[in-house]
């Protein structure tokens, strides 16, 4: 990867960012918090929804656009909406 | 900090919870261990300034209830709402800090002669014993007290560490009168041994330890009275010594059996007178005469070879003829004090 293009992702505040770890999910740029299931937790961050699936979920702490969630994950999906309105018309 | 120094578990109840997760999020509360236990009911940590905030965005649609409360300012203000728990943590802590001025104990080592009873009755005198207030205590006069009381002390240190007082000494030889000033060297360890061979009639310690019996037939020579006295130790230790030294003290009676041998003339020259006439007749001694010179030897023997308080019990004669000479072996049965001292050489 160039130096230019790991600068420009480091340095985009918009895009949902993801750390994922063995039983630790840091995600990053969360605008807002779509849903939080039984099973998985769902955020919305620049017209792009992020649903982290799995068991036993803890949100550690929530601040600043910025999640820690612990617990066992097993997946993350991405779903990117054509119209932000309409989709958030849906979820709700 | 905030959320270290004060944090409150709150349980938010009502329908969506997540939205006013949210919300609350895009108010910018800070919130941390937030735990889904149904769709309907949530628990969540805050700061109690971000509690008024998510109560203020909840408004009636949630109820939100505070489950518990932690951090150290919390803590602080629970105490300090209870003035009596302040009282007594106050008094608890005069109580330990007042305790620590004051004596709790008095550790005694490296005595091996002194009994260590000895050395505390020393403290005592200059006002070291237990419970005595530490800034009070003079420590040179005490060190100088246990040189003057006890000249054998060669070295010591005393010390204190938080309540325990230590005292540390090391023994050598009795001063020599003069050496210290006035303190004269009356005080050395001894035994009391038999000066002669003979039956233990009586023996009494006033100090030490009797190794004899009465009807013991002892040497001369032999420990009658040890100056070296176990003990127990009363303190833990490694070099705690087993025993300690005196001067020992005591009567010991005995009967001392001697035997004697006079020899004498069997023969006697008599002289009279008759009329202008000398006449000399030679006779044998009676018996009487012989014993009566006997005893008057041995009278002369007990002055010179006998202490004074010594006692003749029995007496034995036995006549022996021998040509014109007459042997005559005596047995004497003696009471008489044998104990003597003997210094005991340390090192």
């Amino acid at each position: 990867m160039k130096m230019m293009e790991e600068m420009a992702l480091d340095l985009d505040f918009k895009r949902p960012k993801l750390f994922v770890y063995d039983k630790l999910c840091v995600i990053e740029n969360v605008s807002s918090i779509v849903m939080i299931g039984e099973n998985s937790l769902t955020v919305e961050a620049d017209r792009e929804y992020v649903t982290v699936k799995g068991r036993d979920f803890i949100i550690k702490e929530i601040f600043g656009g910025r999640l820690l969630v612990e617990g066992r994950i097993q997946g993350i999906e991405f779903l990117r909406s054509q119209n932000k309105d309409k989709d958030r018309g849906i979820q709700d | 900090m905030n959320f270290f120094a004060h944090r409150i578990r709150i349980k938010i109840e009502g329908f969506r919870t997540d939205k006013l997760i949210d919300k609350a999020m895009k108010v910018g509360i800070h919130m941390c261990g937030i735990k889904r236990i149904s769709d309907m009911e949530i628990y969540c940590w805050v700061t109690p300034e971000g509690l008024r905030a998510i109560r203020k965005e909840a408004r009636s649609l949630y109820r939100i209830t505070v489950t518990e409360e932690r951090g150290s300012v919390y803590r602080i203000r629970q105490f300090a709402a209870k003035p009596f728990k302040i009282l007594c943590s106050a008094l608890i802590l005069a109580l330990v800090i007042s305790q620590s001025f004051f004596v709790k104990t008095i550790v005694v080592s490296g005595y091996r002669a002194i009994p260590e009873e000895e050395l505390r009755e020393c403290l005592e005198e200059s006002g070291i014993r237990e419970g005595t207030y530490i800034p009070s205590i003079d420590w040179g006069k005490a060190e100088k007290h246990i040189y003057q009381v006890f000249p054998q002390v060669t070295w010591l240190k005393l010390a204190y560490e938080g309540r325990k007082v230590f005292l540390d000494i090391s023994e050598g030889r009795n001063r020599e009168p003069g050496e210290l000033g006035e303190v004269a060297d009356e005080k050395f360890y001894s035994n009391i041994v038999a000066s002669s061979s003979g039956y233990i009639q009586s023996i009494t310690s006033y100090r030490g330890l009797c190794l004899a019996e009465e009807g013991d037939y002892v040497e001369k020579g032999q420990v009658l009275i040890c100056g070296m006295v176990p003990i127990e130790p009363t303190v833990y230790g490694e070099d705690v010594p087993d025993e300690y030294m005196v001067r020992a003290k005591g009567e010991v009676w005995a009967n001392v059996p001697y035997r004697l041998t006079f020899n004498q003339e069997r023969y006697t020259e008599d002289k009279r007178n008759e009329g202008e006439k000398l006449v000399a007749c030679i006779r044998e001694r009676t018996e009487k005469e012989v014993k009566e010179k006997v005893n008057s030897s041995i009278r002369l023997w007990a002055a010179e070879n006998l202490p004074e308080n010594a006692q003749i019990l029995n007496k034995n004669l036995n006549f022996c003829y021998k040509g014109n000479i007459i042997e005559i072996g005596v047995t004497l049965e003696v009471r008489q004090q044998i104990g003597e001292e003997q210094e005991i050489l340390v090192g």
